[in-house]
């Protein structure tokens, strides 16, 4: 173990997936490094298919077992990319959580939210049953469900979407993780539960000291969260840095681009600037910088070069040879 | 809206509302058990509300407001239990089969799910056609010319109209269900929470085609959304919606800036902000939306209010009128 100043919680270096064979081999994430440090907020933002979940899987270990892994995920001192089954379960669940977008589908329709939660306990912890369901109630009033001895026995159906997803990071908190990777926690929800949602994993975040993996396609929820951002796209990092730096002074054309259009209540203009076009199909992954088909300011060099991630100040990191 | 009484005397004099819905209420019954009746569930309570034409109206509030059975009753998709609804002035339950089926034709809706609303084997071109095929509108020389302008309105080139919806992107898709809702030339579009399903970049997009037919054709949006931002972005007028009760409306700029309503008030804070900073938590509105089988006394969203008092457990506002063309169902609504 390297003795640096500080050891961060989860190293990622040059991380790449390929999915398929030889001849249709897909690569669906290119070269992605990023460090998280205990205690702190990591965002990750792009549009559908850049490839954010596809991180959020490959540091869970929940990849498919024909994808082909290269690349480090150094999660405090041991390498993820080549654990066997059995190492990964001490590791899912009692290290690394998640918590993931549709509570409804997460969660198992005919096992209540009591005996899902328990589960964990008595698979990790080795609890017994009565001290596992002392523990469900209990963690259940953590996350702010109220009436808990009651809720523990409720079906997931039974429950509104809002506290589904607190049911989700109840179960992702059970055995107090290192890091919580949240995939698009609030997608599914109103405004006001959204918010107190958010307001649930900061008030946990900040008692436990867990590291938090954010990943939202909702730029306005990341910068209310994090405090570092990664801009992904086409599986690549196009853009890191620490969240004030990159959404004052974003630097990429596609960071520009994602923050332009959305819609502002200070600035209300008539006709929002977009980036046109869509997200590449990744098997015909453009030649050179994946967004030059989509880039205004796209130059010869774009569409030949291959971009590699650059710092320009000292933390802020960008992949374009323009900027 | 700079001068609100200027404008509404005017309205009256110049033109009469599109859409008029006056103490709208829809209710369900419910079930206690196979043969047994539960208690009504009250989904809309005495809602009105006005469009006129080529006004944007916003309909927010909270999943389980009302929004949805609201605008669907207004095309019959749900049946009303009390109140009014009025096209052109022409009462909906008084209509002969034929005036319904006009109303229709100038009434359409773009659905939540670009994905599920969508035929899967009907390639774009009969997709688009179909509400001309339904309404016998046109020859099909004609109907096939008027399926490509409307291709062309809404951005979508030529050569897609003889595939089918797998073949295309959410926002590709979106730009159907909207071409499909142009086709008949309505007057009003419903769209509820088209905006939802997609990335923010197809979303600047949907909003801008939006605002350039607004322009150019003339029409009316019903928007029933929940993203504020798009709200801000395309309404002229918003009414927030609270358990089946419509508890504010007033002009955009009004509601967004000088919110009165306790419930509108919490609703813009909860809004995640881009540029605001680190979030302080505790400023989140506690508690979810009451089940309407059990609505609570007086009026209903005191449970969850930082102003109520004894009296909110008691007595339900009713809508009134306020300053500025502003409509307020609240006690202690915030002094503005």
């Amino acid at each position: 173990m390297s003795l640096t100043t500080t050891q961060a919680l989860l190293e990622v270096s040059a991380l790449s997936v390929t999915l398929g064979l030889k001849t249709s081999a897909t690569t669906i994430l290119k070269e992605v490094s990023f460090k998280l440090e205990r205690g702190r907020t990591l965002g990750i933002v792009g549009e559908s298919g850049c490839g954010k979940s596809m991180t959020a899987l490959a540091l869970m270990g929940l990849l498919p077992d024909e994808a082909s892994v290269s690349g480090r995920v150094v999660f405090d001192g041991m390498d993820l990319t080549n654990l066997t089954t059995q190492q990964w379960q001490a590791v899912r669940g009692p290290r690394i959580a998640m918590v993931f977008q549709e509570p409804m589908t997460a969660l198992n329709p005919v096992m209540t939210v009591g005996r899902q939660l328990a589960e964990m306990l008595l698979v990790h912890e080795g609890a017994s049953s009565a001290s596992a369901r002392e523990r469900a109630i209990e963690l259940l009033g953590r996350v702010g469900i109220a009436d808990p001895h009651s809720r523990v026995d409720a079906y997931p159906h039974q429950l509104s979407g809002g506290m589904r997803q607190r049911v989700m990071i109840a179960m992702a908190l059970a055995c107090k993780p290192d890091l919580l990777i949240a995939d698009e926690p609030t997608t599914a929800l109103d405004v006001s539960i959204e918010a107190q949602i958010l307001d649930l994993l900061l008030e946990l975040q900040q008692q436990e000291g867990m590291a938090l993996l954010l990943i939202s396609h909702n730029l306005a929820v990341v910068s209310e969260m994090a405090d570092d951002m990664l801009v992904m796209y086409a599986g690549e990092v196009v853009e890191s840095g620490p969240l004030q730096h990159v959404l004052t002074q974003p630097r990429h054309p596609y960071t520009q681009g994602l923050m332009a259009s959305i819609p502002s209540m200070k600035h209300a203009r008539k006709i929002l600037p977009t980036i046109h076009g869509t997200v590449p199909n990744l098997k015909f992954r453009p030649s050179g910088c994946a967004f030059a088909p989509r880039c205004e300011h796209a130059q010869e060099r774009c569409r030949t070069e291959v971009m590699t991630l650059r710092a320009i100040d000292s933390q802020h990191c960008v992949a374009c040879v323009l900027a | 809206m700079t001068a609100p009484s200027q404008t509404q005397i005017g309205n009256e004099v110049l033109k009469k509302p599109l859409l008029e819905i006056a103490e709208l209420t829809i209710r369900f019954s419910s079930r206690a058990g196979m043969f047994k009746r539960g208690p009504d569930i009250q989904a809309v309570t005495q809602a009105s509300l006005t469009i006129q034409p080529g006004e944007t109206l916003a309909l927010v509030g909270e999943s389980g407001s009302g929004k949805t059975t609201l605008v669907r009753s207004i095309l019959d998709l749900v049946p009303i239990t009390k109140g009014v609804i009025s096209f052109h002035g022409a009462r909906t339950d008084q209509m002969t089969q034929q005036e319904r089926r006009e109303m229709r034709q100038r009434v359409q809706f773009i659905f939540q799910d670009p994905f599920g609303s969508l035929n899967p084997r009907l390639t774009v071109r009969d997709l688009i056609a179909e509400p001309l095929v339904v309404h016998r509108m046109g020859t099909s020389v004609e109907r096939a010319a008027r399926v490509d302008l409307v291709m062309k309105q809404v951005g979508l080139p030529n050569e897609y109209a003889s595939r089918y919806p797998h073949q295309f992107s959410g926002g590709q898709r979106q730009r159907i269900a909207i071409a499909r809702a142009l086709v008949s030339s309505p007057e009003l579009i419903i769209a509820d929470e088209h905006l939802s399903a997609l990335d923010v970049s197809i979303q600047s997009q949907i909003l801008n085609l939006l605002t350039d037919l607004k322009t150019q054709l003339g029409v009316s949006y019903l928007l029933v959304s929940h993203d504020l931002n798009a709200v801000h972005h395309l309404a002229d007028r918003v009414a927030v919606m609270y358990l089946g009760r419509i508890v504010e409306a007033a002009s955009k700029d009004l509601v967004f800036t000088q919110p009165s309503h306790p419930y509108t008030v919490a609703l813009m804070q909860s809004m995640p902000k881009l540029g605001a900073g680190k979030r302080i938590p505790g400023q989140a509105l506690r508690g979810e939306i009451p089940s309407p089988l059990a609505p609570p006394s007086g009026c209903a969203f005191h449970p969850r209010c930082s102003r109520a008092t004894a009296h909110c457990q008691k007595a339900v506002p009713v809508l009134r009128h306020a300053a500025l063309g502003r409509q307020i169902a609240c006690h202690h609504p915030l002094e503005v």
